[in-house]
C-alpha cells in the first residue's frame, strides 16, 4: 500500500464500515412501514389516544423507537465522529448497540400491542442495555470533542434526556403492573415531552447547526446567538417536563411560550444560513425540512391550545401526533434522504466519479417524490382525522403513509444496491 | 444582528506549483466553505492544495460537480494516526 493510500485508510476510518449506518437506516425504513400497518390496524384507538397499553401504543413506539431512535443512533455513530475528529474506538460496540436496541424495540412493541408484562420487562431490560450503550458511545465521543461547544451541549442535553426518558418508560411499564405512580397520565405526558422534544428535538435541533450549513454551504450559525438558542430550549425542556409531571397547566403554558421562543431564535438562525448559503437550491429534501420548520411552531401552538381546550375534545392526540409524525419524522426523513447517497458516494470505487453520480441520480428519485407527496398527504388525513374523531379517515391517512414507507423503503433498498460491488459504475 | 464571518479565517499562499490553504483548527463545515469560496470566487487558477485536519468526504461531491480533480497527498509522518493531517490537491479538469 501507498504512503498516500495508507493515510487515506487512517483518514477514512472515521467512516465507519458502511453496513454500520445502513443497517440502523434501513431497520428505520422497515419499521416506518409496519409503523402505517400498525395505524391502520389500530385507527378506532389511536384516533383520540391517550395512552395505555395496545395496538395504538405498539403503533406510536414503532414510530418512537423504530424509526426516529433508530435514525438518530444511525446518523450519530457515523457524523458524530465525522465532525468531531474524534473516531470511535472500535466498531464491535456499535455493532452491539444494533443487536440489542432492535430485538429491544421489537419484542417491547410486541409486547405492548399484546399487553403482556412479561415481554414488556425483559425487552426493556435488553433495550435499555443497548440505549445505555448507546449513550456511553455519544458520551465518550463528546468528552473527546472540543471542537463544537453547541453541538456538544446539545448532544449533553439529549444524551440527559435519554436517560430519563427511559426512566421514565420503565416507570410506566411496571405501573402498568403494579400500580406504582400517582399519576400515569402525568408521567406519560412527561414521558412525550422528554423523548420528543429532549432526545430527538433536541439531537435535531443540534445537529441541525452542522448539517443545515453543509447541505446549503454555508457558514455554521454564530456562536452566541447558537448558544441562547439552546439556552432557551433547555428551559422550555425543563419547565415542559416538570409541568407535566406535577400536572401544572401554568407551567407547560410557559414551556410553550418559551418553547416557542426557542424555535423562533432557532429557525431565525437556520434562515441566515439558508440565505448566505451558496447553494439556492436544496432540492426536495429542503421542502420536507421547511415544512418541519413550521410544524414546530405549530405543534407548540397545538399544545398551547390544547391545554385551555381551545384545540377540540383530541388536542391533546393532535400535540403528540404533530410533535412525532409532523416535525420530528418529516425532518428525519428529509435529512436522511440527503445522508444516505452522500455515504453511499463515499464507499463507491473510485469515490471521484461513481460517487457524484449516485448523490445526482438519486437526489430526484420518483421513490422521493412519491414518499413527500404521500407523507405530507397522510399528515393531512391524519390531522382532519383527529380534529373530526374519524377512524376512517386515519384508516385512508395510514394507507397513504404506507404507501409513501414504502417507497422510501425502496428508496433506501436502492441506495445500498449502488453500493454493492457488482452495480458500482 | 449581524450574521458575521467566523473569527478563524483560512490562510492562503502562493507556491510555484500551486495556491495552498490551511484550514485546520476551523469548525466544519467550515473548511469545505473556505474551500469552495476559493473556487468558486476564482482566488484559484489550476490547482489548489489544502491543508485540513482530516479528509473532507462531503467536499468531493461538490468538487466533482464543479469540474475538480481531487487527491490526498502523502503525509509528512507516512501513519495513518499522523497529527499532521491530511493534504488534499485539486486539480481542474482538463489543465
Amino acid at each position: 500500500m501507498s504512503i498516500g493510500a495508507s493515510f487515506l485508510g487512517g483518514a477514512k476510518s472515521r467512516l465507519l464500515p458502511p453496513s454500520i449506518p445502513f443497517r440502523f437506516f434501513s431497520a428505520a425504513a422497515v419499521f416506518h412501514v409496519f409503523m402505517w400497518l400498525g395505524l391502520l390496524v389500530a385507527a378506532d384507538e389511536a384516533v383520540n389516544f391517550r395512552g395505555g397499553l395496545g395496538p395504538a401504543l405498539s403503533a406510536i413506539h414503532l414510530l418512537a423507537l423504530g424509526v426516529l431512535v433508530t435514525t438518530a443512533i444511525g446518523a450519530s455513530v457515523q457524523l458524530l465522529p465525522v465532525a468531531t475528529r474524534r473516531t470511535l474506538h472500535a466498531v464491535w460496540p456499535v455493532k452491539l448497540v444494533f443487536w440489542l436496541t432492535i430485538p429491544g424495540m421489537i419484542a417491547m412493541i410486541a409486547g405492548m400491542y399484546t399487553a403482556q408484562m412479561n415481554i414488556l420487562i425483559v425487552a426493556a431490560v435488553i433495550l435499555g442495555a443497548g440505549l445505555l450503550l448507546f449513550g456511553v458511545l455519544l458520551a465518550d465521543n463528546l468528552r473527546r470533542a472540543s471542537s463544537l461547544p453547541v453541538v456538544g451541549a446539545y448532544g449533553w442535553a439529549a444524551l440527559a434526556a435519554l436517560v430519563l426518558v427511559a426512566v421514565l418508560g420503565v416507570a410506566l411499564a411496571v405501573n402498568e403492573e403494579a400500580g406504582i405512580l400517582p399519576d400515569h397520565g402525568a408521567v406519560a405526558l412527561a414521558h412525550l415531552v422528554l423523548g420528543g422534544f429532549g432526545f430527538m428535538g433536541l439531537l435535531v435541533l443540534g445537529f441541525s447547526h452542522i448539517l443545515v450549513p453543509m447541505f446549503a454551504l454555508s457558514s455554521a450559525p454564530p456562536k452566541r446567538p447558537s448558544s441562547a438558542s439552546f439556552v432557551i430550549a433547555l428551559i422550555a425542556l425543563v419547565l415542559g417536563t416538570l409541568g407535566a409531571l406535577m400536572s401544572n397547566r401554568e407551567v407547560l403554558a410557559a414551556a410553550a411560550l418559551v418553547g416557542l421562543l426557542a424555535a423562533a431564535v432557532h429557525l431565525w438562525l437556520m434562515y441566515r444560513v439558508l440565505k448566505s448559503g451558496m447553494r439556492k437550491r436544496l432540492g426536495l429534501s429542503f421542502v420536507l425540512v421547511r415544512a418541519a420548520w413550521i410544524i414546530l411552531p405549530a405543534t407548540l401552538l397545538i399544545g398551547l391550545a390544547a391545554l385551555y381546550g381551545f384545540a377540540g375534545a383530541n388536542g391533546a392526540t393532535l400535540f403528540g401526533f404533530m410533535l412525532l409524525f409532523g416535525w420530528l419524522l418529516t425532518f428525519l426523513f428529509a435529512i436522511l434522504q440527503r445522508v444516505m447517497p452522500f455515504l453511499a458516494s463515499m464507499f463507491v470505487t473510485p469515490p471521484a466519479r461513481g460517487g457524484t453520480a449516485i448523490v445526482a441520480e438519486l437526489a430526484g428519485a420518483p421513490t422521493l417524490k412519491l414518499h413527500a407527496i404521500c407523507h405530507a398527504l397522510a399528515l393531512f388525513m391524519l390531522t382532519i382525522a383527529i380534529v373530526l374523531d374519524s377512524a376512517a379517515i386515519v384508516r385512508l391517512g395510514s394507507v397513504a403513509g404506507l404507501i409513501g414507507a414504502l417507497a422510501f423503503a425502496w428508496f433506501t433498498a436502492d441506495v445500498i444496491r449502488r453500493m454493492l460491488p457488482a452495480n458500482q459504475p | 444582528m449581524k450574521f458575521a464571518q467566523p473569527a478563524g479565517a483560512p490562510r492562503m499562499w502562493r507556491t510555484a506549483d500551486a495556491m495552498h490553504i490551511d484550514v485546520r483548527d476551523l469548525e466544519p463545515p467550515e473548511p469545505m466553505i473556505a474551500i469552495l469560496r476559493a473556487i468558486d470566487e476564482a482566488e484559484v487558477d489550476t490547482a489548489l492544495i489544502a491543508h485540513l485536519d482530516r479528509e473532507p468526504i462531503f467536499l468531493y461531491p461538490e468538487l466533482d460537480e464543479r469540474g475538480w480533480s481531487h487527491e490526498i497527498m502523502p503525509s509528512s509522518c507516512a501513519s495513518p494516526d499522523c497529527e499532521d493531517g491530511v493534504m488534499l490537491r485539486m486539480v481542474r479538469w482538463g489543465s
